[in-house]
């Protein structure tokens, strides 16, 4: 790693570790508690706020897949495959808090409302993705097919999305892009949502970023293995 | 549409369904799966004693979703015997009129087990269309068209895979839920004498994404 990436790369992690900060004293401390929910409410800003990272990353697969079909080049497979496992870990972030903040809220832990069965739905559909690699022996195959079943999955999640307005669901009416019944009023709550948005995309982009570069050594590392292997056998 | 990719659809149809008609392994697999879920669905609806006019809908969609994936399962293992695959590759004809060719025969296959499935389903659970029978039939026609798009895609990238007799399913029904949903939504609303236009222009969106998804990337399936 250059100095000039490595400069870069610690601005990034100190602006990351304020942002979260920020956004932990905010949801937790400045904002005031839900009038009907009380403090269990909380958990809101952390729920939402690993939505929005969990459906960019499953948008980039698509692009990435997209572009890889395209261009044929390695970087857009890597780059999508990264964004498919950091969708994949958000979205059971969304799954895992989701239930905390329904039991004492609706009384269940799941119930099958849409977007719920929704959210589940994509983090199946990109698990799937994840998954598919693993099980492909033809090197020469694996990247190909991944894009092509990133595509099939990335279509998805749009009718994921309009899935959410059309099904009868107890669900909150979404906060953003929601009808003029829905949304925050007080400003602190605005700024604490605001805060952890930055910060959970943000910490997506650190992990994607880290992922990149892990998923770029590993394919590096294969490449010298087989040449290595092939001077060993012509030795 | 140009002359090439009629004479594309027309043969590859024709291998199909003549394939099919002299073999029926797709067919009477799927169809006697269908019977067995049927069967099966009865015992387990009764043991909470579920109102029968409830079952069809949910009985229908399930077996499409099941023998579906069966039906496909093998019509692309039939398709990897003796090279056929490989034929295709070398096929001098576009690889997305090849896929609709394959979605339609597919189509057809599970539409005709389909068909055969309604009388088991009056005869089982009192299913009674009633005047009900063209916005029924409207709602599978889409339902089975967007099963089978999405479908005829995955199968073909899962049969690369070490384990795809069971990546297949796993990979595919979380792909086929939205499908699943609008086909069930709209089959119910037909029975209960609604129209179901939402589920309708749902069922045709997806189609038409999906179709036009799998017409631009099955040539990159077809890649050696």
């Amino acid at each position: 790693m250059t100095a000039r990436k490595l400069l870069i790369h610690a601005i990034f992690l100190a602006l990351l570790i304020a942002v979260m900060e920020c956004a932990i004293l905010w949801a937790l401390v400045i904002a005031p508690a839900d009038r009907e929910q009380g403090d269990v409410q909380r958990i809101f800003y952390f729920h939402l706020g690993s939505i929005w990272p969990a459906f960019l990353a499953f948008f980039y697969v698509l692009y990435g897949s997209i572009a890889y079909l395209v261009t044929r080049k390695q970087i857009f497979d890597h780059r999508a495959f990264v964004a498919g496992q950091v969708g994949l870990a958000f979205g059971s972030l969304v799954l895992i808090t989701g239930p905390i903040w329904a039991k004492p809220t609706w009384g269940i832990w799941w119930t099958w409302d849409a977007r719920l069965t929704s959210m589940l739905v994509l983090w199946l559909i990109f698990l799937g993705y994840v998954m598919l690699r693993d099980y492909i022996d033809d090197a020469t195959k694996r990247e190909r097919l991944s894009a092509i079943l990133g595509i099939a999955g990335g279509v998805m999640v749009p009718f994921v999305y309009l899935s959410t307005r059309w099904f009868e669901t107890q669900h909150p009416s979404p906060v953003i892009m929601g009808d003029k019944e829905s949304g925050i009023k007080d400003p602190q709550m605005v700024n604490a949502l605001l805060l952890a948005l930055a910060a959970f995309s943000l910490l997506a982009i650190y992990f994607w970023r880290r992922g990149i570069e892990l998923v770029h050594s590993d394919a590096r590392l294969q490449a010298l293995r087989r040449r290595t292997l092939d001077l060993e056998e012509n030795v | 549409m140009s002359s090439p990719a009629i004479s594309t659809l027309k043969m590859m149809l024709a291998k199909d369904l003549v394939r099919e008609m002299r073999s029926k392994e797709i067919f009477l697999s799927s169809f006697l799966f269908s019977v067995i879920l049927m069967a099966a669905f009865h015992f387990a609806s009764a043991a909470n004693r579920m109102p029968i006019e409830y079952i069809p809908t949910t009985a229908l969609w399930v077996c499409i979703l099941f023998s579906g994936t069966l039906g496909l399962n093998r019509t692309h293992a039939s398709e990897l015997k003796n090279g056929c695959f490989r034929a295709l590759m070398l096929a001098p004809k576009e690889a997305g009129w090849i896929y609709l060719a394959k979605v339609t025969s597919n189509a057809l296959l599970l539409g005709f087990t389909l068909c055969l499935l309604v009388p088991i389903l009056v005869l089982f659970f009192q299913f009674n269309p009633g005047s009900a029978l063209f916005p029924l039939l409207l709602s599978l026609i889409l339902g089975i068209l967007g099963f089978v798009a999405v479908g005829t895609v995955i199968v073909a990238v899962t049969a690369n895979t070490r384990m795809s007799d069971i990546l297949f399913p796993i990979i595919q029904l979380p792909l086929q839920v939205p499908v699943l949903i609008a086909g069930t939504q709209a089959t119910q609303l037909c029975l209960e004498g609604k129209t179901p236009t939402d589920w309708w222009q749902f069922l045709v969106a997806i189609n038409v994404v999906y179709l036009s998804i799998g017409f631009l990337v099955y040539e990159f399936l077809l890649e050696e």
